[in-house]
C-alpha cells in the first residue's frame, strides 16, 4: 500500500519538465506480480525489507514476553514449559529470520551493485530464488512454532533435540536447514557481483567499505552455512528415522553436534556484525565529512574477523566437555579476534576526530553503535578467557554480551543504515526531529534492558530460567522497563518512516552531500541503477576534496 | 547485444566473457559450499571411526564391495561423458551433445539402479539401525584388526546410520545433477543448446564431477574400512 | 582464458570463439583409465589377504590423486584463473581447519573407559 502512494505521488514530476525523466525502479510495474517476480535487486531487496522487519516484530513480541515473565521472581505469566517455547521461537526468529537476513538480504540487495556500478546482481533469479527459498525456511519454522513450538532452545542441541523433546522440532529445524540454502545464495550471488560486476575505474581499492563487509560477510555465508546445514540434516535424520548420529546410546557423541554448529554458528554472529560495521564506514564519513582514516586497514580487518571468526568457536563448549588443550587454545584464539575489531574502532575514533560531525539520525545511530559495540565486544574478553568464562557460561552476563553485540551492533548498524539510505531507497525524507528523538531514544532504551544483565550474570542468573531469587528483582524489572522503551523508539521508527513514504519531503539524489558512488544515480533509482555505465575516479570518501566517486563535485559544505 | 551471441548475453553484463566468468565461478564457489557440507559429514564419520575402529571394520565388511566398484565405474564414466558434451557443444555437434547428454543421464541411472539394489539388499539382511536391525549377526564376529576387543553392537549401529546418511546425501546430489542434465539433453534436443551457451554444459559439468569426487571419497572411507573376502551380488 | 571483451563498444560486436578451448579426446581417455586403475588398485588392496587397519592411508592417497585429476583435467583447472584457484584452495582450508582444530580437541580429551 505505502509503495503505491509513493508512485502516485511520483506521478507528479516537481522538477522541470523539460528534463527527461527515466522511470524509477517503484515505478516499473504496480500490481503485486510485478513484485513477486520481479528479479530486479533493488526490489528484492524491498521485498526483504518488508518480511524481515515483518519477522522481527515476531521475535520482539517473543521478547517481551520473556521480559514480562520475568517481571516476577516467580514467573510473572507463563508456565515453565511456554516459556521455554517462548525463548526458543526469540532466538530463533531473530537469529536466522532477523539478524542473517537483515542487512545481507535489504542492504546488501539493493546497494552492492549500485555501490559498485553495476546494473544488476551477477545472478538475478538466483537472487529471488533466494527469497522464495527463505519464505519457505521460514513458513516451516513458523509452522513448527505454531503447532506446538520448540524447546530445545535456538541451538537444537541434541539428544534433547533427538529424543526427548516432544514438540515439534522436526518442521524447526528443517526451516533452519532450507533458510542456510537462502543465505548461500545470497552470499554467492554478493561474492560473484563484487568480483565480476564492477564498473570500470572501481578497483578494490577504491571499493566502498561496506561492500568489504559484505565481501567478509558473503564469505563466512557460503563456507560456514553448510556445515550447520549437514549438522542440522544430521540431526534431522537421526530424529525422524531412528539412526543415530549424535545418540550416545548408539556410542554418538552429542558433542560432536555443537562442534560442528558451532563451526557455522559462532562465525554467523560475524554475519550479525561485518555488515552492520559496513555501514558505520558510510555513516561515519559521511556526518564527520571525512575520509576514513587507514581504508586498507579497515577494509582488511572485515576479512580478518571472517577468517579468524572461524577459528574460534569451541569457546562456546568450554565447559560442554572438550579437552583442556583445546579449551585453552581457543580462548587463545577467541582473543584474537577482538584485535581486527578494535581496529575498526580505533579507526571510526580517528576518522571522527577533528571532523565537522553532525548529529543527523544515521549519525547518532551509528555513534550508539561505537559504545555500545565496545561494551558488547569487551565484555566478550571475559568469555573468551577460560577462568571467568566457567563462572559466567550460560548466565545472563553471555546474554548481555551477545545482546549488546547483536541488538546494539546489528540492530542499531541496520537502524543507522535504513534512515541514511532510506532516501535513496524510495526518494523521500523522514521527520529529522522524531528520527533523532527515535535513535536516543533506543539507543538509551537498549543501555538500560541489558545493561542490568551484566549484574545480573556477574551474580549467577542462569540464562533460560524463568525464575530468579527476589533480591534480583529490582534489575529485572529495570531491564524490563527497558524493553518498553525500546519498543516506543520501534514504533516511532516505524510509524515516521511510513508516513514518510506517504507525505514525505522529496530527497534529491544526494540528500546527505555524500561522495560515495550511489548517490550519483537518482533517488529512487532507475531500474538500471545508472543512466549509462558509471567510472569511477577516486575512492569513496573524498569529502575532503570535494568530488564524488563519479568524478562530480560532491557539494560537501 | 551483438548478434554474433545469438542473444546468449544478458542484459545486466557487458559481454560475453564476463557473464561466462561470472557463471562458471559462481558454480565453483557453490562448489566450495558443497565441500563444506561434505566435510562435515566425512569429519563427523572421522572422528567416530577413529573411536571405533573395530566394528567400523566389521559393519564395514557387511557392506558390498562389488556393487560400489561397478558404481564407481559408472559414476567415472558418466563424468566422461559429461566432459565430452561440452566438446560437442562447443563445437556445435549437435548429435555428439545429445549422445553424451543422454548416456550421462543414462549412466546416472544406472548408479541410481545399483544403490537402490544394494539398499534393497541391506533391508533384506537387516541392516538398518533404528528400524529393521539384527544385533544376532553380529554376536560372535571377531575384529579383523584385533580379534580379542570387545564388540559393541550399537557402535556398529553408528556406522550403519552413517552409511545410510552419507550416500543418501551423495544420491541426493546425484539425482538433482540427474535432472539438471536432462534438462540440458532436453534443450539439445530441440536445439536450443548452441555453441555460444556451451558455458551452461561446463557449469553444470562441474557439479557433475563434485559429485563423483564425493564418491571418490565415499568409496574407500564406507565400503573400505574393514576387509572382503570375495565379490558377490 | 583470453580475455578479447572491450569495454562500452557501442556497436557490442566482439569476436566471440566458444570452441577456442576444445579439450583433447585422448587425453581425456588417458585420465579415465588413469582414475580407473586407481579405483581397481583400491579393490585390490582392500581384497588382499594382508589386510590391514592402515590401507586407510592408501586408499585416501589414491582417492586425492583421483580427485586432483579431475579437477586439474576434467574441470580445467589447469587453465583456471587465480580466483578460481583461490576458490578451490578456500574451500580446502576451511574444510582442514574445521578437521584439524576439532580433532585438536578430541584427540586430547580425556576419554572414559566406554
Amino acid at each position: 500500500m505505502s509503495v503505491a502512494s509513493v508512485n502516485e505521488l511520483r506521478a507528479v514530476p516537481d522538477e522541470s519538465p523539460k528534463e527527461v525523466r527515466h522511470k524509477s525502479y517503484l515505478e516499473e510495474g504496480y500490481s503485486i506480480w510485478s513484485w513477486l517476480f520481479t528479479v530486479d535487486h533493488k526490489r528484492i531487496g524491498v521485498l526483504y525489507l518488508v518480511t524481515v522487519f515483518g519477522f522481527f516484530l515476531v521475535g520482539g513480541i517473543a521478547a517481551g514476553l520473556i521480559r514480562l515473565n520475568l517481571l516476577s521472581p516467580s514467573g510473572a505469566i507463563l508456565d515453565n514449559d511456554t516459556y521455554n517455547k517462548v525463548f526458543t521461537a526469540h532466538g530463533v526468529v531473530m537469529l536466522f529470520f532477523f539478524l542473517i537476513p537483515s542487512i545481507p538480504g535489504i542492504l546488501g540487495n539493493f546497494f552492492v551493485p549500485i555501490m559498485v556500478g553495476a546494473k544488476d546482481m551477477a545472478f538475478p533469479k538466483l537472487n529471488i530464488a533466494s527469497w522464495y527459498v527463505w519464505m519457505i525456511g521460514a513458513a516451516f519454522a513458523v509452522w513448527g512454532l505454531l503447532i506446538g513450538g520448540i524447546d530445545t532452545g535456538w541451538t537444537l542441541y541434541p539428544p534433547y533435540s533427538t529424543r526427548s523433546s516432544s514438540a515439534s522440532v522436526l518442521p524447526g529445524a528443517l526451516g533452519v536447514f532450507i533458510s542456510g540454502f537462502s543465505s548461500i545464495m545470497t552470499g554467492l550471488n554478493i561474492i560473484v557481483t563484487i568480483h565480476k560486476m564492477r564498473a570500470p575505474g572501481m578497483t578494490f581499492g577504491r571499493l566502498p567499505l561496506f561492500i568489504w563487509a559484505m565481501y567478509a560477510t558473503s564469505l563466512i555465508q557460503l563456507l560456514g552455512t553448510p556445515v550447520v546445514a549437514m549438522a542440522v540434516l544430521l540431526m534431522i535424520i537421526e530424529r525422524a528415522t531412528g539412526l543415530g548420529i549424535f545418540d550416545p546410546t548408539m556410542g554418538g557423541d552429542p558433542v560432536l553436534f555443537q562442534h560442528l554448529f558451532w563451526f557455522y554458528s559462532h562465525p554467523a554472529v560475524y554475519i550479525m556484525i561485518l555488515p552492520g560495521m559496513g555501514v558505520i564506514n558510510e555513516v561515519i564519513t559521511c556526518f564527520s565529512r571525512k575520509n576514513i582514516f587507514g581504508y586498507k586497514a579497515v577494509a582488511w580487518s572485515s576479512v580478518g574477523i571472517a577468517v579468524v571468526g572461524f577459528l574460534v568457536w569451541a569457546h562456546h563448549m568450554f565447559v560442554a566437555g572438550i579437552s583442556y588443550y583445546a579449551a585453552l587454545l581457543f580462548s587463545f584464539l577467541s582473543m584474537l579476534v577482538a584485535v581486527p575489531s578494535a581496529i575498526k574502532m580505533f579507526n571510526w575514533t580517528a576518522t571522527l576526530y577533528r571532523g565537522k560531525i553532525t548529529f543527523e539520525a544515521p549519525m547518532i545511530f551509528a555513534l550508539g553503535f561505537m559504545v555500545l559495540f565496545t561494551v558488547g565486544g569487551l565484555t566478550g574478553l571475559y568469555l573468551a578467557t577460560l577462568g571467568t568464562d566457567i563462572h559466567l557460561h550460560d548466565t545472563y552476563f553471555v546474554v548481555a554480551h551477545f545482546h549488546f553485540v547483536m541488538v546494539g551492533g546489528m540492530v542499531v548498524g541496520l537502524l543507522a543504515g535504513i534512515h541514511f539510505y532510506w532516501p535513496k531507497m524510495f526518494g523521500v525524507m523522514y521527520s529529522d526531529f522524531w528520527s533523532r528523538f527515535a535513535a536516543v531514544l533506543i539507543i538509551v532504551g537498549y543501555a538500560l534492558t541489558f545493561a542490568p544483565q551484566f549484574y545480573l550474570g556477574l551474580h549467577g542468573m542462569p540464562r533460560r530460567y524463568p525464575n530468579y531469587p527476589p533480591e534480583m528483582r529490582v534489575f529485572n524489572v529495570a531491564s524490563t522497563a527497558g524493553y518498553f522503551v525500546q519498543g516506543v523508539g520501534f514504533i516511532m521508527v516505524a510509524t515516521y518512516l511510513i508516513l514518510s513514504l506517504i507525505n514525505g519531503k522529496r530527497a534529491g539524489r544526494n540528500p546527505w552531500k555524500a561522495t560515495g558512488i550511489e548517490w550519483a544515480t537518482e533517488s529512487p533509482p532507475v531500474l538500471h541503477n545508472f543512466e549509462k555505465t558509471p567510472v569511477v575516479v577516486c575512492g569513496p570518501y573524498e569529502y575532503p576534496l570535494n568530488v564524488m566517486q563519479t568524478g562530480e563535485k560532491a557539494d560537501v559544505r | 547485444m551483438s548478434a554474433s551471441h545469438g542473444g546468449v548475453l544478458k542484459h545486466h553484463f557487458e559481454d560475453i566473457e564476463q557473464q561466462r566468468s561470472s557463471e562458471r565461478i559462481g558454480m565453483w564457489m557453490f562448489l566450495a559450499s558443497e565441500v563444506l557440507f561434505f566435510g562435515c559429514v566425512f569429519f563427523a564419520y572421522t572422528y567416530y571411526r577413529y573411536l571405533f575402529p573395530h566394528e567400523f571394520a566389521i559393519a564395514s565388511s557387511k557392506l558390498n564391495v562389488a556393487i560400489a566398484f561397478i558404481n564407481t565405474l559408472v559414476l567415472l564414466t558418466s563424468s566422461l561423458t559429461i566432459t565430452l558434451a561440452i566438446r560437442a557443444c562447443q563445437l556445435g555437434q549437435r548429435k555428439a551433445l545429445i549422445a553424451t547428454l543422454g548416456a550421462t543421464v543414462l549412466l546416472g541411472f544406472v548408479f541410481t539402479g545399483f544403490k537402490a539394489y544394494e539398499y534393497a539388499e541391506d533391508w533384506h539382511e537387516q541392516l538398518v539401525p533404528g528400524t529393521r536391525f539384527n544385533e544376532e549377526q553380529f554376536r560372535d564376529v571377531k575384529s579383523p584388526i584385533d580379534p580379542t576387543k570387545e564388540i559393541h553392537v550399537d557402535r556398529i549401529k553408528l556406522f550403519f546410520s552413517f552409511y545410510y546418511a552419507m550416500t543418501g546425501i551423495h544420491m541426493l546430489h546425484l539425482l538433482i545433477g540427474v535432472g539438471v542434465v536432462f534438462y540440458l539433453f532436453a534443450r539439445a534436443v530441440y536445439g536450443n543448446l548452441t555453441p555460444e551457451r556451451y558455458v551452461a554444459v561446463e557449469t553444470t559439468s562441474l557439479y557433475w564431477h563434485l559429485v563423483d569426487v564425493i564418491w571418490l571419497f565415499v568409496m574407500p572411507l564406507l565400503y573400505m574400512a574393514g576387509p572382503h573376502t570375495s565379490l558377490h551380488f | 582464458m583470453v580475455d578479447h571483451s572491450t569495454h562500452g563498444n557501442s556497436h557490442g560486436h566482439v569476436e566471440d570463439n566458444p570452441a577456442a578451448h576444445v579439450d583433447n579426446v585422448g587425453q581425456l581417455f588417458i585420465i579415465y583409465i588413469l582414475i580407473a586403475i586407481g579405483t581397481v588398485i583400491s579393490l585390490f588392496i582392500n581384497m588382499s589377504p594382508s589386510w590391514k587397519q592402515s590401507s586407510v592411508v592408501i586408499h585416501l592417497a589414491i582417492s586425492v590423486i583421483q580427485a586432483g585429476l579431475v579437477g586439474y583435467f576434467w574441470m580445467h583447472l589447469r587453465r583456471a584463473d587465480p580466483l578460481t584457484w583461490l576458490t578451490v584452495g578456500g574451500a580446502i582450508f576451511f574444510s582442514a581447519l574445521q578437521f584439524i582444530l576439532t580433532l585438536g580437541d578430541i584427540l586430547t580429551r580425556h576419554t572414559g573407559a566406554y
